[in-house]
């Protein structure tokens, strides 16, 4: 009888810990095993394969076919990453890294292959020695009474008392511009809390969407984007110039968009550098890591922005104006502003 | 995707099967109840303390696609309390347990920190007891939270895990002696089958959960078709001197399907603890 009651128990016992839920097969750890493991992960996860087929004829497919010519059992690490940097410089994504112990796959044609646009001896002309930081912002008032602040990174930390200590300095200028010239983007939220400063209602500003599955068309209903106002603080009422390159990036980028949505504002220089997908991170057999755009955000006309925004006023850095001591786009800013004066 | 389902659906009953065949080994010797002295409700049986260590294997497919592994740290308590001592005794036992475990992957090139608190209340009845066996099966309670953090990844670093639910768990007593020493050997298996979890979309990050709420995928209903969860200790007592011991297995699974996401959690640890309070045996024997 014992012996019954000891069998039904282990058997009770083998059955309980049989798992039901089995977790994924993992992808080997081999050459084409790390292949196949980010062209799946790039193919199920990236938000914009459907429409980089439509703006340049990317085919994701074609190109597993492409790259995995080029792998080979035997081949070093150093070779693998070559070939996998070089898969995803097809998605033209600056969003989009491979990241190993000794480098690090980028896709920088965004903005190096357009006129930088931005020269830091001639920012400092305008600065000079006597210039304020607060928020990670450099700030001064202008000879002609317009605030000039250049933000170098929605990385640094904004405070709210530190905006309002720059909008108290800036409180008799007739106008600001914000330089944001080859910021390459950092925090969402530091952007939304900045954007809040220049409006006085709830603004909607765009759309952001998810993936929902692995399929390249499945996506969530879009979620609106909106500036809501900083009712607590000190808001700027007056003519706004946003200074743009294309090293306007990612958290600049939404934040280029999210300014042209308000009145009073003005976008000058070049087009953005785009950045529209919001990143995620996933991993390889190998244990590199891969950064991915994972979440699309959109215009308010449901437009995307992966490529860049067009600035209202088009300028680039004149060479003439610069071998004065000149930035031409500080100076087409300055004149716009001074003409509402008029 | 319904061969899947047939084979979770296989796997679950095999489950129920298991939890009935236990309860009945009691009812199967001789369906009869202790007759001792009634204690009064809410008398606290035993209560223990436990320390233990642990291997864990997880799994997030919202965080990497690969299998983590590694060691976790463990402290858990477990406290049984009569809730009536008329007709058939019932019983509550809750098992609170938290760990922190530090998880690499195959390659030693990621790592990921994984933590929970777990709690398993069980209410169970007595099924069978004298003096060598003693059997209880009833329903529990189960709340779990916690989470994965990756330490590389950038928009989607963590994993939250949250689960509230109920399902059925059965516990075995056998008691023996060795020479002149005795000891006590418990099975407790519990399976929450029905409950509510959390889990992000596909491609949802934290930082949209933040900013826009929930959405209705965030909240999901867990049932055995899309969930595996289990919990199953197996202990032994020990005097030593003054002191009862407490030392043996638990295993613990807590595994999901929804949104296109996959996250697996197998967690076997080995426990010691010290038995705190055994003023009463479950038939009243003091042991």
């Amino acid at each position: 009888m014992k012996k019954h009651i000891l069998r039904l128990a282990l058997m009770a016992c083998v059955l309980c810990f049989t798992q039901c839920v089995k977790p994924d097969d993992t992808y080997e750890d081999t050459p084409s095993g790390n292949l196949k493991a980010l062209w799946e992960i790039i193919d199920q996860r990236y938000c914009f394969l459907e429409y980089k087929a439509q703006e340049y004829g990317l085919d994701w497919d074609g190109v597993y076919q492409k790259y995995s010519r080029r792998i080979v059992d035997d081949m070093s690490e150093e070779a693998l990453f070559e070939v996998l940097g070089d898969m995803l410089s097809e998605l033209r994504d600056g969003h989009v890294n491979l990241y190993s112990v000794r480098d690090v796959s980028r896709y920088w044609s965004w903005y190096q292959d357009y006129p930088v646009n931005y020269s830091e001896d001639l920012v400092n002309n305008y600065l000079g020695k006597d210039f304020r930081i607060a928020s990670g912002m450099y700030y001064k008032i202008l000879d002609d009474n317009i605030g000039y602040m250049r933000y170098a990174s929605f990385s640094d930390v904004i405070s709210e008392s530190g905006l309002d200590a720059i909008f108290a300095h800036f409180l008799l200028c007739n106008g600001l511009i914000i330089d944001v010239r080859s910021n390459g983007g950092g925090s969402l939220e530091y952007e939304s809390q900045l954007v809040s400063r220049f409006t006085n209602e709830s603004v909607l500003v765009g759309y952001v969407s998810h993936k929902t599955g692995p399929g390249h068309e499945q996506f969530s209903e879009p979620e609106e984007r909106m500036v809501i106002p900083a009712d607590e603080y000190y808001r700027w009422q007056k003519p706004v110039v946003v200074l743009t390159n294309r090293g306007c990036f990612s958290a600049t980028n939404a934040f280029v968009n999210d300014m042209s949505c308000l009145p009073k504002v003005c976008i000058i220089g070049d087009r953005t550098g785009g950045g529209s997908g919001i990143p995620a991170s996933s991993e390889l057999p190998n244990g590199w890591s891969v950064r991915f755009s994972s979440a699309p955000m959109f215009t308010k006309d449901m437009k995307h922005i992966e490529f860049g925004i067009e600035p209202d006023i088009k300028v680039d850095l004149d060479p003439v104006m610069a071998a004065q001591g000149k930035d031409s786009m500080i100076e087409t800013a300055r004149a716009y502003l001074n003409s509402l004066l008029d | 995707m319904k061969k899947e389902l047939i084979q979770m659906a296989r796997c679950h009953f095999s489950r129920i099967l298991a939890l009935m065949c236990l309860s009945m080994t009691g009812m199967y010797v001789n369906a009869q109840d202790a007759n001792v002295g009634a204690l009064p409700k809410g008398t606290e049986i035993q209560s223990a303390s436990f320390l233990g260590i642990g291997g864990h294997d997880v799994q997030d497919t919202y965080l990497s696609p690969n299998m983590y592994s590694g060691q976790a740290l463990v402290v858990a308590s477990e406290k049984t309390t009569l809730m009536s001592g008329k007709g058939r005794r019932s019983y509550l036992n809750k098992w609170t347990k938290a760990d922190v475990g530090m998880l690499s992957d195959n390659a030693l090139r990621g790592a990921e920190i994984s933590f929970h608190a777990d709690m398993l209340e069980s209410r169970m009845w007595m099924f069978y007891d004298d003096a060598r066996f003693t059997v209880l099966a009833g329903y529990n309670m189960n709340f779990l939270v916690g989470g994965v953090y990756n330490l590389r990844n950038s928009n989607n670093p963590a994993q939250a895990k949250v689960y509230a639910g109920a399902g059925l768990g059965t516990m075995g007593i056998w008691r023996f002696q060795y020479g002149y020493v005795p000891f006590a050997v418990r099975l407790s298996l519990d399976m929450p089958l029905l409950g509510l979890g959390f889990s992000p979309e596909y491609g949802q990050l934290y930082y949209q959960i933040y900013e826009n709420g929930l959405t209705d995928h965030n909240i999901f209903l867990s049932h055995p078709f899309n969930s595996d969860n289990f919990s199953g200790r197996l202990m032994i007592d020990i005097p030593a001197g003054n002191v009862q011991l407490r030392t043996g297995v638990e295993l613990r699974g807590y595994s999901y399907k929804v949104n296109n996401l996959k996250s697996h959690q197998i967690e076997s640890n080995l426990m010691l603890g010290i038995v705190k309070k055994l003023e009463y045996g479950y038939n009243g024997r003091n042991r």
